[in-house]
């Protein structure tokens, strides 16, 4: 017993692996809970390219010194106010306008960062996080923004549903619709920048969506669903974090991992919409004379 | 959230609760409805009646403020309608995404959102109207279910409830018949003649031509633009129907007058939706 009590807090006599610890359950927490609408409203491919356009910013304020959290918020809430501009008059189809600019944001990103001579290790981090090099700073920055996302979604929770279900019922109930809209979009930029800490740019998507993904096949409500993606997204930081300590992979792609592990048990076995079940359901079925 | 949002307009009573101008609408560079006016008076049953992308999803957006005119005025009790928040707007089925985890009465109580005000929750008053709207359309048993577990008749009277619970004095209810069996039907049915006596201004968007002539007292007949606009006996001649419907629509010879037989096409969906 005590050995096990050792093995599990081991890690965490290291200060390091405690701001990793705080860090990543914030993050764990708030991801999917902006994820749900993510997921709800089919916005995967947006949430993706948000995540990339951010680059540039990043990188500027890596190249000057800032804390990148700044400049990828500045970043974020301009692309996502872009976004929201553009797909309201669409001259091409969405999905074509997002990816040009998400492709065209990443390249500037990546020659920014290239015009410092060796940037390999600087754009890892990037990428796939920098997780055990979380600071003081970073972890303020990371709650205070985490905590005001939760908050805005608890505020204006009923006006966000009203918008993910029926749009055309907020137009006809007079809900100032537009400005709903961008605050949706700004606070996942604000998560994908909390977020990009964590696991990078690269698979910041996964945090966003999976334990969304999975919550929404086991709740029939909003706020469960919420709930129980929050929970999927602390359990999957802490079990990712003890396998990056103890296997030593990275720590963001641990995360990510055991996520997705959660996602496949779920999509598997769940209740109401799983595979087992539907395959259970079709058999007996088709044992059942009619 | 009311309490920073600009309050609806002033009823004028005097004023029909819908008043239709010379309105103009296109989209995609093609005109989707062209010079209609037309004037319902309050508490009417209305059946909108047309073939497929004739215009009726758009004319119902257009009165519902969601999408503004290219010409022409639509006046709600005297107003433009796009401050009114008396409309309530059933859509089509198949623009509803039915395994949105979202309850019965959850579903209902959206429409209480701006009512109940922002950064508050719904209070005892609130779910009390949630509930006494699903018990008119005799949905109260089921409020704690997900709607994708109803059926069509059981989702339309949902989004009926949500309309009362929004205390809608005009509603636009887009293709509800549609799937429907014959009991549900009459329960709808039942539940228009009930708001109907009580001032409520009822528009439906229907393709069968057997409910518009029997349970509306009045029939809108359109195809891009207005056709005929009467009592159901006065719109369904030969002459206006074929101006209608054009060639979907085939003339039987028969012993006194000639038999008009439709063929429309309905389906849920194939409406355009701008």
């Amino acid at each position: 017993m005590s050995d096990l009590l050792a093995w599990l807090t081991e890690p965490f006599q290291y200060p390091f692996m405690l701001r990793a610890l705080w860090a990543s359950m914030v993050v764990g927490v708030i991801c999917p809970v902006l994820g749900t609408y993510v997921v709800l409203r089919g916005m995967t491919f947006l949430g993706d390219a948000l995540a990339h356009i951010i680059l540039p910013g990043v990188v500027v304020a890596h190249l000057l010194g800032w804390p990148l959290a700044v400049g990828a918020l500045i970043a974020g809430v301009l692309a996502a106010l872009l976004i929201a501009a553009i797909s309201r008059r669409a001259v091409i189809r969405e999905d074509t306008v997002v990816g040009v600019v998400f492709a065209g944001a990443f390249a500037l990103g990546i020659a920014l960062l290239s015009l410092r001579g060796n940037y390999a290790i600087d754009l890892t981090h990037i990428l796939f996080g920098n997780l055990l090099g979380v600071s003081i700073a970073d972890l303020v920055l990371t709650s205070v923004l985490g905590l005001l996302a939760l908050l805005s979604v608890v505020v204006f929770y009923k006006e966000f549903l009203v918008l993910s279900f029926d749009p055309v019922l907020a137009v006809t109930l007079r809900l100032p619709v537009n400005w709903l809209q961008n605050l949706l979009f700004v606070l996942i930029a604000v998560v994908i920048v909390v977020s990009i800490q964590v696991v990078g740019v690269a698979l910041v998507l996964a945090m966003l969506v999976t334990p969304a993904a999975a919550a929404y096949m086991l709740t029939r409500r909003l706020w469960p669903m919420m709930v129980l993606g929050a929970a999927f997204g602390v359990i999957s930081t802490i079990i990712g974090l003890y396998l990056s300590f103890y296997v030593n992979i990275a720590s963001g792609p641990a995360v990510v991992l055991v996520e997705t592990a959660i996602f496949g048990l779920v999509f598997i076995f769940s209740p109401q919409r799983g595979v087992v079940r539907t395959w259970l359901r079709r058999r007996r079925n088709a044992v059942t004379p009619t | 959230m009311e309490q920073f949002l600009p309050p609806p307009p002033e009823h004028d009573h005097a004023a029909f609760p819908i008043e239709v101008n010379n309105l103009t609408v296109g989209y995609d560079g093609r005109l989707a409805l062209q010079d209609v006016s037309f004037a319902i008076e309050q508490a009417q049953r209305v059946a909108v009646v047309g073939p497929n992308g004739s215009g009726k999803t758009t004319l119902f957006k257009v009165l519902a403020g969601t999408l503004s005119p290219d010409a022409g005025t639509v006046q709600v009790f005297g107003h433009g309608p796009c401050g009114h928040v008396c409309i309530a707007y059933v859509p089509q089925r198949s623009q509803i995404d039915w395994n949105f985890p979202v309850s019965v009465s959850d579903v209902v109580m959206m429409s209480r959102a701006r009512k109940i005000g922002f950064a508050r929750w719904p209070l005892k008053s609130d779910w009390q109207v949630v509930h006494e709207s699903l018990a008119r359309v005799d949905m109260a048993d089921h409020s704690k279910r997900q709607i994708g577990e109803l059926s069509g008749g059981q989702q339309q009277r949902v989004f009926l409830a949500r309309a009362l619970a929004q205390g809608a004095e005009v509603i636009l209810l887009d293709e509800p018949l549609t799937g429907l069996d014959t009991p549900s039907q009459e329960t709808m049915f039942r539940i228009l003649d009930e708001l109907h006596k009580e001032n409520v201004t009822i528009l439906v968007a229907t393709h069968d031509l057997n409910l518009a002539s029997d349970r509306f007292d009045m029939v809108m007949l359109i195809n891009r633009s207005l056709v005929a606009f009467g009592p159901p006996g006065q719109v369904f001649t030969r002459d206006l129907l074929l101006q209608a419907y054009g060639s979907q629509m085939h003339v039987l010879p028969g012993d006194d007058e000639a038999v008009a037989v439709l063929a429309d096409t309905c389906c849920e969906g194939d409406e355009e939706t701008p």
